[in-house]
C-alpha cells in the first residue's frame, strides 16, 4: 500500500513546507469554489496513485467504498473496445457486482434509475433471440462470476484481495439480521435477474440453478431448477420466491448454461461507452458530497500532498 | 528535604502511561449518538441541526460551502419538476398548450445533464419551471391526495423560492441548507464538544442497501436517536416502489430497540415531519392506509398518538424507557430544546455514575 513516494523526511526543510501548502491550497482548503471545481478535485485525486490509495482508505473508513469501486469498473468499462459479447460481459459484471437489488457491493442509487440503465441496457445490446423470450437483459450466467477479473486489473487489487478488509466488512454484514430482512424482500425486487441469487464468490453457495437449454423454449420466467442434493429431479416452475433466502432451500449454486448465443450479441442503437454514464454521474456526486470534503480535510489527505511534493 | 522529580527511564514510562489512562478514560467517555431510520426519514436534517447548535469552528467545518448548497438546491429543483412531468402520464393527463408543452421539454433536456447545473444555466430554464409549476394540471397532481409519484418533501418550499435563487448574489441561508436533500451513503460521523465532554455524532444512509453498513457503527452508542416519518403512512419505500414506509420504519424500529446492541443505549423517538403530517391527515385518512386505526381520521392528537403507540409498544424491554419528541426538524428552535434535553440526560447519567 504504501508507496515509496510518500514517505517523507523530518528534516526537509521550509522549502517543502511551502510548496507542500501550494499544493494543499490547490487542492483543498479552499476547495469547493463550484461544483465543477470540486469534480476536478475529485478527478485528480482518482488519477493520483497515492491520493487515490489513501481515498480509498478514507471510503473504506466511511463504509461506501462502493462508489469508488463501482465509478472505477464503469470508467474501465467506457475505455474498453471489446466486441459486443465482451462488452456485455463487464457490463454484466458491473450489473451484478454493484446494481442489482442485494448484490455485494450495491451503490445507493435510486429505483427509478435502475430501471432507467434497464431500459438503456436494452437498447444498448442487441441480445439474439433466444429460446424462451428474454425480458431480462442479463438473463443467464455460465460461469462463477469473474468480479476479480474487473477488479484485479485496478490498481486497488491488493486492498481487495485483503480478506481482513472489504471482504471481510461485508461478510460480516451479511451475518447480521438487517440484511436476512432485506433478503425476505429479495424477490419483491422489480430488478430483472432476481432469479439469481449472487453469493460472496468466498462463500459457500447453496443453491443450485441449472437453465436447461433444450427446455428453454419455455415461457417467459418459468425455468428450470436441478437440486444436486435432490439427485436427478428437476423441479420446473416460475421463480419461488424464496430463492433468494440463504436459508432457503438447500442446493449449491454452480454454473448457469446460457439458452442464447453470447457470440452473436450485437451492439444496438446507443453508444455502448455512454450505457453508465449517467450512474458514474450520481457516484461522482455521492463521493463528492458525501466523502470529498471531509476527505480533504483528513490528516492522510494532508500527509499525501506532503509526500507528493517531498520528491 | 524537597523531593525532586525523578526522571529515571522507568517514571517517563510510567508518567506515559499514566497519560494514556487518562487519555483512554476520557476518549471512554465520548458521548456517541447514532441517527437511525429509514430513507428520507430526516435523519441528515437533524444532524445538520445538531451542528448548528454547536461552536463556529464545530459548524465551519461540518457545513458544506455555500456553491455545492446552491447547487444541489437547483439539482433539487429540476428533479422535483422532472418527477412532476413524468408522473402527469400516471394521471392520464398532458400539457394541452403548447408552451407549456415546449417549457417541459426544454426543462426536460436540462434534466439530461443534471450534472453540469449552474447559475446561468438555472436562470434560463427557471421562467419555464416557474411557468410548469404554476401549470393547472401540474398543481393538480401535486396536490391530489393519491400520489402515484414519490417527490421530495421541500419541494414546494424550493418552487416557491425560486427567485430568490436566481440572483447572482444569492446565498444560501440556514433554512435553505435545512432543506435541501443530499442521500447520504455510507457512514459520517461529526464529533464535538459540549462542556468539555465529547460527543460523536453518527449519520447514516437510510435506503435498504445501506442498512447492512449500520452494524459496523452499533458499539458503544450512548444514544439511539431513531428517526420516523409520521407524514410517510401513505407512502411507499423508493428503492422498490412497494414496501409501506411506514412498516419498513416500524420493522427497523422494532428491531433496533429490541436489539442486544442497545441495551446499555438510551432510545429516543422522533417522530418527525409533524408539520406535514397535519396537513395529510386533512387530505388522506390514516385509516385509509393504517386500517385499523379506529380514532377520528381529522383529530391530529388520536392520529398522531395512535402512531406513537404502535412505536412504544414495539419495544419489549419493559425495563427500556423510549422517550419520544413530536418533531419538525426544520424547526430549529425545537429540536434545540429537544436536543438539549437529551443532552441533559445524557450528562446527568454520567455525573450518576460518578
Amino acid at each position: 500500500m504504501m508507496a515509496t513516494t510518500t514517505t517523507t523526511t523530518p528534516n526537509d526543510g521550509p522549502n517543502n513546507d511551502s510548496s507542500a501548502s501550494s499544493i494543499l491550497n490547490n487542492l483543498s482548503l479552499k476547495y469547493c469554489s463550484s461544483n465543477k471545481a470540486s469534480r476536478l478535485k475529485l478527478m485528480e485525486i482518482i488519477k493520483n496513485k497515492d491520493l487515490r490509495s489513501a481515498f480509498y482508505d478514507f471510503l473504506c473508513f466511511q463504509f461506501c467504498v462502493e462508489n469508488l469501486l463501482c465509478w472505477e469498473a464503469i470508467e474501465k468499462f467506457k475505455h474498453k473496445n471489446g466486441t459486443p459479447p465482451e462488452m456485455y460481459s463487464i457490463a454484466e459484471e458491473i450489473y451484478l457486482l454493484f446494481i442489482r437489488d442485494n448484490s455485494r457491493y450495491e451503490i445507493n442509487i435510486y429505483g427509478k434509475q435502475k430501471d432507467r440503465l434497464k431500459e438503456t441496457l436494452k437498447k444498448t445490446f442487441i441480445l439474439p433471440p433466444s429460446n424462451g423470450a428474454q425480458s431480462d437483459t442479463f438473463p443467464k450466467r455460465r460461469k462463477k462470476l469473474r468480479f476479480r477479473k474487473l477488479i484485479s486489473k485496478s490498481n486497488l487489487s491488493s486492498i481487495f484481495s485483503d480478506p481482513n478488509q472489504t471482504a471481510g466488512t461485508t461478510s460480516s454484514a451479511n451475518s447480521t439480521s438487517l440484511l436476512h430482512n432485506e433478503n425476505h424482500h429479495h424477490h419483491q425486487q422489480n430488478g430483472f435477474i432476481s432469479a439469481h441469487p449472487i453469493q460472496p464468490p468466498s462463500s459457500p453457495s447453496k443453491l443450485n440453478l441449472r437453465l436447461d437449454e433444450k427446455e428453454g423454449n419455455s415461457s417467459d420466467d418459468s425455468f428450470v431448477v436441478i437440486f444436486k442434493n435432490g439427485g436427478s429431479s428437476s423441479v420446473r416452475g416460475s421463480i419461488p420466491s424464496n430463492i433468494g433466502e440463504p436459508s432457503g432451500t438447500s442446493g449449491e449454486i454452480s454454473d448457469y448454461v446460457e439458452d442464447f448465443d453470447r457470440k452473436s450479441i450485437k451492439f444496438g442503437l446507443l453508444k455502448c461507452c455512454n450505457l453508465f454514464n449517467d450512474i458514474q454521474e450520481e457516484l461522482e456526486q455521492m463521493m463528492i458530497e458525501n466523502s470529498l470534503h471531509e476527505f480533504l480535510k483528513s490528516k492522510s489527505f494532508k500527509e499525501k500532498c506532503a509526500g507528493i511534493v517531498s520528491i | 528535604m524537597c523531593m525532586r522529580k525523578e526522571t529515571t527511564p522507568e517514571s517517563v514510562i510510567s508518567r506515559k502511561i499514566d497519560y494514556e489512562i487518562k487519555k483512554d478514560s476520557q476518549t471512554l467517555s465520548t458521548m456517541k449518538l447514532l441517527l437511525l431510520g429509514g430513507g428520507e426519514s430526516g435523519k441528515s436534517t437533524i444532524f445538520k441541526q445538531i451542528i448548528s447548535f454547536q461552536d463556529e469552528n464545530t459548524k465551519k467545518e461540518y457545513t458544506p460551502s455555500t456553491d455545492s448548497i446552491t447547487k444541489n438546491i437547483f439539482t433539487n429543483i429540476l428533479t422535483s419538476i422532472q418527477t412532476l412531468i413524468n408522473s402527469l402520464s400516471l394521471y392520464q393527463l398532458e400539457f394541452t398548450n403548447d408552451s407549456d408543452k415546449k417549457a417541459s421539454e426544454r426543462v426536460l433536456s436540462v434534466c439530461e445533464q443534471l450534472e453540469n447545473i449552474n447559475q446561468s444555466i438555472f436562470q434560463a430554464i427557471a421562467v419555464d419551471i416557474k411557468a410548469l409549476w404554476a401549470n393547472e394540471h401540474i398543481q393538480s397532481i401535486f396536490n391530489n391526495p393519491k400520489r402515484l409519484y414519490l417527490i421530495n418533501d421541500s419541494s414546494e418550499y424550493f418552487f416557491s423560492n425560486i427567485d430568490r435563487f436566481l440572483s447572482s448574489s444569492f446565498k444560501p441561508n440556514q433554512t435553505d441548507f435545512l432543506r435541501v436533500r443530499v442521500k447520504t451513503t455510507g457512514i459520517i460521523e461529526a464529533d464535538f464538544t459540549v462542556e468539555t465532554v465529547p460527543f460523536k455524532i453518527i449519520d447514516v444512509g437510510g435506503q435498504k442497501n445501506q442498512r447492512r453498513k449500520w452494524i459496523h457503527c452499533f458499539q458503544n452508542i450512548t444514544c439511539v436517536l431513531f428517526v420516523t416519518s409520521l407524514n410517510d403512512y401513505d407512502t411507499v419505500l423508493e428503492e422498490d416502489g412497494a414496501t409501506s414506509r411506514f412498516s419498513d420504519s416500524l420493522g427497523i424500529f422494532t428491531e433496533m430497540v429490541n436489539s442486544q446492541w442497545f441495551l446499555q443505549s438510551a432510545f429516543v423517538l422522533f417522530l418527525n415531519k409533524v408539520d406535514l403530517f397535519k396537513e395529510k391527515i386533512k387530505k388522506v385518512p390514516l385509516n385509509q392506509h393504517l386500517t385499523d386505526f379506529q380514532g377520528r381520521n381529522d383529530s391530529y392528537n388520536e392520529c398522531s398518538t395512535f402512531i406513537k403507540d404502535k412505536f412504544i409498544t414495539a419495544n419489549k424491554n419493559p425495563s427500556k424507557f423510549v422517550y419520544h419528541h413530536f418533531t419538525c426538524a426544520l424547526d430549529s428552535q425545537a429540536i434545540e430544546v429537544v436536543f438539549k434535553s437529551i443532552q441533559d440526560t445524557l450528562l446527568s447519567d454520567i455525573v450518576s455514575v460518578l
